[in-house]
């Protein structure tokens, strides 16, 4: 029922022998004639039938070992010719060589390709062009690896020392080769030449580097020179991934490696000299992360060395001026890095911290003296502005980010509150440009920072309403002005009970009429006059001419006693005021010793004021301006003592507040916590607090212990540095 | 038109169960893919909704619609039964160009376009300097008025001036429509009105019924219908024209001995015939030792086989005895290299052209093995698979040829898809086989196979035979995973021998017979 067919493979090759070396025979003269150039006379068909007539034969493995064997005596001839002695011409005729053994390689593996498709790929070995390339590695690249890589080394290191014939077509060529080439799982210029090239391109840098390490500046060009040579002769004959590793080899050694002294002596004397092409060189050329953060570190050590050569100057008089004049300083400083930043080419988030950070570095090095010294510069500079409507924004942002580097906050809000309270009653300050002021502020602190000062503004705009209205139903006899302050919000001290004095009948009338209109309007709550925040204003006709004279309300008070009477001894305008005595003593000395504004004669005229001491008004005064203001003396006695204990009760005020504070705070966060170690507890209170003022750890445990004392939490009996809220 | 039906409707069959290769062939015969079934199914929808994601992709590269503007498209993209389908589909619309073309029509447009060797032997050209090198044999093939110019005053003329007044444009567009490279979509009205002139006077009908109806239509997604169903016919129609033409290659096929003298004289007449061809393909006459069969070839068709693309490609002597005429067409005066065909048999050449020309790849069993063979030999690997699956589908096959010659073939040639074929019928009548010496000595082979590269101690036939045996009596492979042998033998349903056992048991009595272990 069945026929088996015999068949047996068909074509011209039938016919010969099955045996294999008659067929060998053929397709070894067939090679032989491919070396020797003569393939046209070959015919492929006869070549193919051989070729597939051996695979169907099952030889396919004996004939692939052959044609190892034919092509590896065929690249041996070949690797025996290249001999030049000229090293150039070495490596041309290596190439040539290649080429050659490429195109004949393509030529065999076209007529064996049924052996690569059928043997090859059955037994996973590679097809006879790669078994070509791979013997071409052995046979021949391996043996001239040394000689090869010598000569290409040489030319790109000429190049790089800017020879100009250097033949990139050349190089070019030999790295298509030897990435042509397989090694391994890589191609040869992986696995081989890479490694060897990056080892000398180290070398060569390391050399470079070595030569010029003499001058910081001169350095500094020339690597960015050297650098742009690189990465140009890169892309004429490396592909992007080897050329990228190679810039930063070289970048690595030039920089990393050896380049410590040129921010160290160069950046200094950069930045005096302003010379921005170089530094801008710098930049850039310290471009990779590492090196970067680098430069701006030491960016910054010059910054804050810079900062603290600005000196207080103490030659001047008064403490505000030398305030304003080291803010000044300050902030031009920034400007002037900010300046520096962007003309090196490095504006951007990364030099804005640095600025800010070595800023706040210098700051925080005498932190509270910083704080009052920007609050006095901000209270000169809106005094001085009081009339301008618009706010230069610059200023604005410029101090408030001033603002922002200070770690004691607390100090200087100390500062700003009384300044502003000052600014507000006196009216020496545009409202409007306060009120922006604060606002930023807030932006920056949050509302709670903030709050007591807003108050302060709304004490003073409330008032102005009451006077609107106090002055429909009542009639003033002169301009009359009072405002209501909320005690808390404001800096002053009025638990003591301020005494009452004696007015004269028409304030007295006048005081008592607010007093009844205020508390119609309010029940309940009780007025206190604070005289000394007042002042008055007072017209009179001296001999030699007639001026309104603003002066404290003590002072006028004083002044108007000597309407009814022409001479009073120092015990009778005290008996008759009832002003305390320590006020009226420096009122006294104001208007009678006080050069500038003795409106009154005193006898004796010294500096000191006795019981017995008699007044009377100098009608020979006399002032440039029709309007003249009054300022209260300080008593000379004792102003270097009175100074210190002054500063001394600031200080004192602030540790009592922030004692307070951290205080609150422990209590706050156990409350939550219920237990804490105090540690986790010590982070947590200056966390919570690090937008006044850093929590000293004295300061902490002081406060704990305190709040141990007075039973809010206790320290657990077990473990003493676990502490725990009680209920 | 019964066959077409019948053949569409095994196409819908093929469709449902997902088989590539059946689709595969049965579009090869030119079964229109856009018509509906019965029930309103397209083989499209039908492989889309059963998940065919082969099935589907094949269809699409065949030319099948999918518009997503009308109601078939649409309904393909809804019913996908996976993303990936659904992606495919998308990605196939309509609206981006669409390949309508068959393997053999997206070889000729690459000859125009993209040609891999220089086989061109005639060029046009035109006033303004351009010129467009072109095949004589594929024109005259595709139009009889070029058949007549090339066999009249074009005869020995390679090159052809053309008068002023014909634009250089109309010739492009006419080559690009007989090289069926798809030119629809992208003809403008100009373009149209250019072409058309010369549509009647060549009597390309096909592409001047298209000029006509579009001229009425509108609508976009209706004119690009029209134009990819233009574009399929235009191919359905090459491939007759060159059905025709290889008709008359075979008519012109000459018994000579070689090496007579008489052969280059009878030679140099075939080369000048209609057939304008430049190789002769030489096949062995079984009858007259030393004689052989001239068939009047192209160049330009073989190198759809990868074997004659090396030959034609490379620089040995087939590829070098050609040589080029000053304006770059093939010098005809010079004579043509004969190339041969591996195989023994006209028909079974006769077949491998037809293949090569216009994608017939309806093969009949008889010649079935041969063509495999050949088809091997030459590298035409889609023809391969065709030849195997007229082996499997044939019901005749085995009544006259022994399974063992499949399974040898198969193995000869690396068709797996014919080996598994073989275990499949052999364990289909295992008893009748397992006695067959012949089995044993396939079993031999194959264990040597295993041996020769010493991969696993399996032998591939029995492995095949046991999941063939599995499959044939139902039994699921899954069960084994779950359940130790043990436990299977405890079950009180198969303690009984199952005809599943009795099978195994024959096996491994036979596997024991001849010491082998698998």
């Amino acid at each position: 029922m069945f026929k088996i067919k015999i068949r047996s493979p068909e074509g011209p090759g039938d016919g010969h022998s099955q045996a294999f070396e008659p067929s060998w025979a053929i397709l070894d003269s067939a090679i032989d004639s491919i070396y020797d150039g003569q393939v046209n006379t070959l015919s492929f068909e006869l070549l193919y039938h051989t070729v597939y007539s051996m695979v169907l034969r099952k030889q396919g493995s004996e004939l692939y070992s052959r044609l190892r064997k034919a092509i590896e005596e065929k690249l041996s001839k070949a690797r025996n010719t290249i001999v030049s002695p000229d090293p150039k011409l070495l490596v041309s005729d290596f190439l040539r060589v290649w080429e050659k053994q490429c195109d004949c390689l393509r030529l065999v593996s076209d007529f064996t390709m049924y052996l690569d498709r059928v043997y090859c790929k059955e037994n996973r070995v590679p097809f006879v062009y790669d078994l070509g390339l791979e013997l071409f590695r052995d046979t021949i690249m391996f043996p001239l690896k040394r000689e090869i890589h010598g000569l290409l080394i040489q030319q790109i290191n000429n190049a790089r020392l800017g020879e100009p014939h250097v033949d990139s077509e050349q190089l070019k060529e030999v790295f298509n080769l030897m990435e042509t080439l397989r090694d391994g799982d890589d191609t040869y210029f992986v696995h081989e030449f890479e490694p060897f090239l990056i080892r000398e391109t180290e070398g060569f840098y390391r050399d470079f580097a070595k030569k010029n390490t003499e001058d910081a500046v001169l350095y500094i060009q020339k690597i960015k020179a050297q650098l742009d040579t690189e990465s140009n002769l890169n892309c004429q004959f490396l592909n992007k991934d080897t050329s990228a590793k190679i810039l930063k080899v070289a970048e690595e050694i030039v920089i990393a490696e050896n380049a410590s002294f040129v921010v160290k002596d160069g950046l200094p004397q950069l930045l005096i000299e302003k010379d921005y092409p170089t530094l801008r060189l710098l930049f850039q050329l310290y471009h990779n992360p590492k090196d970067k953060s680098e430069l701006h570190k030491q960016m910054s050590h010059c910054i804050i060395k810079e900062a603290m050569l600005i000196e207080e100057d103490n030659a001047l008089k008064k403490k505000g001026q030398v305030a304003v004049k080291w803010t000044t300083k300050v902030m031009q400083l920034r400007k002037s890095f900010e300046e520096v930043f962007t003309k090196a080419g490095e504006s951007g988030a990364n030099s804005y911290n640095t600025i800010s950070e070595s800023f706040s570095t210098f700051l925080n090095q005498n932190g509270r003296k910083s704080a009052e010294y920007l609050a006095i510069y901000i209270d000169s500079f809106l005094r001085s502005s009081a009339i301008a409507d618009n706010i230069d924004q610059m200023w604005l942002e410029d101090t408030v980010s001033m603002f922002k580097l200070l770690r004691e906050k607390d100090a200087f809000e100390k500062v700003y509150k009384q300044q502003l309270s000052k600014r507000l009653l006196q009216q020496r300050s545009c409202l409007k440009t306060e009120k922006l002021v604060i606002s930023k502020m807030k932006e920056e602190m949050g509302i709670a920072f903030t709050s007591k000062l807003e108050g302060m503004f709304k004490d003073i705009l409330v008032s102005q309403g009451y006077k609107a209205k106090f002055e429909q139903s009542y009639s003033a006899p002169f301009d009359f002005e009072v405002n209501v302050l909320t005690p808390p919000c404001w800096p002053f001290q009025l638990t003591t009970l301020e005494p009452e004095v004696e007015l004269p009948s028409t304030l007295e009338r006048l005081k008592l009429d607010f007093e009844n209109f205020y508390i119609r309007n309010h029940s309940g709550r009780s007025l206190r006059w604070a005289y000394h925040l007042g002042s008055m204003e007072i017209g009179f006709h001296f001999s030699k001419g007639y001026h309104e004279i603003t002066m404290p309300v003590y002072a006028a008070l004083i002044f108007m006693l000597f309407e009814s009477h022409d001479e009073l001894s120092a015990d009778e305008i005290s008996d008759l005021t009832k002003i305390p005595e320590h006020e009226l003593i420096r009122h006294l000395l104001t208007i009678s010793v006080a050069p500038k504004t003795r409106l009154l004669k005193k006898n004796p005229l010294n500096k000191t004021v006795l019981p017995t001491d008699r007044f009377q008004i100098n009608y020979a005064f006399q002032a440039p301006t029709k309007k003249v203001k009054v300022l209260a003396v300080l008593p000379k006695t004792d102003t270097s003592v009175h100074q210190n204990t002054r500063i001394d009760e600031s200080i004192q005020d602030l540790l009592k507040e922030r004692r307070g504070c951290v205080d609150a705070a422990i209590v706050r966060a156990l409350k939550s916590l219920k237990a804490a170690s105090s540690k986790s507890l010590f982070a947590r209170v200056e966390h919570d607090l690090s937008n006044r003022f850093t929590v000293t750890t004295t300061l902490f445990e002081e406060s704990v212990e305190r709040l141990v004392e007075r039973e809010y939490i206790q320290r657990d009996v077990d473990d003493p540095s676990l502490c725990r809220y009680l209920p | 038109m019964g066959i077409d039906s019948d053949n569409f409707k095994e196409l819908c069959y093929w469709c449902r169960i997902g088989s590539v290769e059946n689709v595969d062939r049965l579009v090869s015969t030119g079964v229109n893919l856009n018509l509906n079934d019965e029930f309103d199914n397209s083989p499209l929808f039908l492989a889309s909704l059963c998940g065919n994601e082969g099935v589907v992709k094949l269809l699409l590269k065949r030319g099948a619609v999918c518009d997503r503007d009308r109601f078939e498209g649409a309904r393909c993209i809804y019913g996908a039964l996976t993303d990936s389908i659904r992606n495919i589909l998308l990605a196939f619309d309509i609206s981006k160009a669409v390949d309508s073309r068959q393997p053999f029509a997206a070889h000729l447009s690459s000859l125009l376009t993209d040609p891999s060797i220089k086989s061109h032997d005639v060029v046009f050209q035109f006033s303004g300097a351009e010129e467009i090198k072109l095949h004589k044999f594929l024109l005259a093939a595709r139009s009889s008025y070029f058949e007549e110019k090339f066999q009249g005053s074009w005869a020995d003329k390679h090159l052809i001036k053309m008068p002023d007044w014909i634009p250089y444009e109309s010739l492009r567009i006419i080559s690009r429509f007989m090289y069926l490279v798809p030119v629809l979509h992208e003809l403008g009205p100009e373009e149209i009105g250019i072409a058309k002139q010369f549509c009647k006077k060549l009597k390309l009908l096909d592409l001047l019924d298209y000029i006509e109806k579009v001229r009425h239509i509108m609508d976009p997604s209706e004119k690009s219908r029209l134009a990819t169903e233009s574009q399929f016919r235009f191919s359905e129609r090459a491939r007759q024209q060159l059905r025709a033409f290889v008709g008359k290659i075979i008519e012109k096929k000459m018994c000579l001995p070689l090496g007579d003298i008489s052969l280059f004289e009878a030679l140099e007449t075939l080369k000048s015939s209609a057939c304008v061809p430049d190789v002769f393909l030489s096949v062995r006459e079984k009858q007259r030792p030393g004689f052989r069969w001239f068939y009047p070839c192209h160049r330009s068709i073989l190198i759809r086989s990868e074997y004659f693309k090396i030959m034609f490609s490379s620089n040995f002597k087939e590829a070098s005895s050609y040589s080029e005429t000053p304006e770059g067409t093939v010098d005809r005066s010079k004579s043509f290299p004969i190339v041969s065909f591996p195989c023994s048999d006209p028909a079974v050449a006769e077949l491998i052209l037809a293949y090569l020309y216009y994608d017939n790849t309806d093969i009949h069993w008889k010649l079935a093995l041969d063509v495999l063979v050949a088809a091997d030999a030459v590298f035409a690997d889609r023809l391969k698979t065709m030849a195997a699956v007229a082996i499997m589908q044939s019901t005749e096959f085995l009544d006259h040829r022994s399974i063992f010659e499949v399974l040898y073939v198969a193995w000869e040639t690396r068709m797996e898809r014919l080996e598994h074929y073989a275990a499949e019928v052999i364990a289909r009548d295992f008893k009748f086989y397992c006695g067959d010496p012949r089995f044993e000595e396939a079993v031999l082979r194959s264990s040597q196979r295993i041996q020769n590269r010493q991969e696993t101690d399996t032998i591939e036939l029995i492995d095949d035979i046991r999941y063939q045996l599995l499959k044939k009596h139902n039994i699921d492979t899954d069960d084994f995973e779950d359940i130790t042998w043990d436990e299977l033998e405890m079950k009180p349903t198969r303690t009984e021998s199952s005809p599943y056992e009795e099978d195994i048991a024959m096996l491994e009595n036979l596997l024991n017979k001849m010491g082998l272990i698998a």
